[in-house]
């Protein structure tokens, strides 16, 4: 069976010199504010980070670069189109440091982007996989309410309970 | 508590790169024998991991000295690195050694204190993080789902009843469901 949720993992390499604005600006158009992670539907989760890779044996000189990494609903290409829709701009103000990236306004440069800097999952553990966002997110509004209900319902007899239980069936 | 975002980079040589895909298909063919006892410790949100064949350029400076090839663990799960790494320490030590033996300088994946000096050199900090569901833990969201599953079967059973039977299905049901609520 297909998971119902799929990983994103971008990398791109930062401009020299462009490190420090790039990590203000995932401070000011991330950070700041509800999350651009959050205005995408279907997130589970969302990273964002400068990070410098492991230099080779003896040496020590290497350059920054972005990690965006996500889980999503599959597949993950709408979700992709959906965050250049709803993210342009964070995404311009962060990756617009990175060498290459041509912008999110055109769809298809953007799409080939994507593909040229996206790093292949090998391996995965995910504690749920078999449900999107919206089935999570109903399961523990739906935990909550019957908690709440079996609470409220504990001293009714059988015709006030049933009642109490269309009616709450009716405004779920 | 909101789930904590962890990125561990190690650089690997090109026969142990080759040795973690190995790993990976062996681990996909395995269809969640591997998963399973990870999952089972029921703090993972998700974890994946990538291998980078060679870190992206830029051609307007000249190259720099990252390391070929490096295996990138991007986990988010609940409670504390220290949590974490000892349950992994405990529970999966030969899935690590599988995955880890060969990259530089890991200590081997039997004791805690070295993993986790290990880890805390090797982790990235992440800049921003954000969770759909941040007050949800992994087992919340399992028992929430397995609710779920149970109560449209309940629904199912007691649709066009009378009062008494639904007040027995009722009870019924929440002694059933009692440890998920």
């Amino acid at each position: 069976m297909r998971a119902a949720t799929e990983a994103l993992v971008l990398l791109a390499r930062l401009r020299a010199g462009e490190a420090d604005a790039a990590r203000e600006a995932i401070k000011d158009h991330w950070c700041t504010g509800m999350s651009p992670f959050g205005a995408v539907p279907g997130t589970h989760l969302g990273r964002l980070q400068l990070l410098r890779p492991p230099a080779r044996r003896g040496r020590r000189g290497t350059r920054e670069h972005v990690l965006l990494a996500a889980d999503a609903d599959a597949p993950v290409r709408a979700w992709i189109e959906r965050l250049r829709v709803s993210a342009a701009a964070p995404l311009d103000a962060v990756f617009g440091h990175c060498a290459f990236y041509p912008g999110a306004a055109d769809p298809a440069a953007f799409g080939r982007w994507v593909d040229a800097n996206r790093l292949e999952v090998g391996f995965s553990v995910i504690g749920s996989p078999d449900a999107t966002l919206a089935e999570v997110s109903d399961a523990l509004t739906l935990r909550s309410e019957l908690a709440a209900f079996a609470e409220s319902a504990q001293r009714m007899d059988a015709a006030a309970l049933y009642d109490a239980w269309r009616e709450w069936r009716r405004g779920r | 508590m909101a789930p904590t975002p962890l990125t561990v980079l190690s650089p690997v040589p090109r026969w142990w790169a080759a040795w973690a895909r190995l790993t990976w298909l062996g681990a996909r063919l395995g269809r969640g024998l591997v998963q399973r006892p990870l999952r089972d410790l029921s703090f993972i949100h998700f974890a994946h991991w990538c291998l980078v064949p060679r870190w992206p350029s830029d051609p307007a400076v000249s190259p720099d000295d990252a390391a070929d090839r490096t295996l990138v663990f991007l986990t988010t799960f609940d409670g504390s690195n220290i949590q974490y790494i000892d349950a992994f320490v405990r529970v999966v030590p030969f899935q690590i050694a599988a995955l880890y033996g060969g990259a530089r300088d890991f200590p081997g994946p039997f004791r805690f204190r070295p993993v986790a000096r290990y880890i805390e050199r090797h982790r990235a900090p992440v800049d921003h993080f954000w969770a759909a569901h941040p007050d949800a833990t992994t087992t919340a969201i399992g028992q929430a789902l397995e609710l779920r599953e149970r109560f449209a079967a309940f629904e199912r059973r007691v649709g066009g009843t009378s009062d008494e039977r639904f007040a027995r299905a009722w009870v019924e049901f929440l002694t059933e469901v009692q440890d998920l609520v």
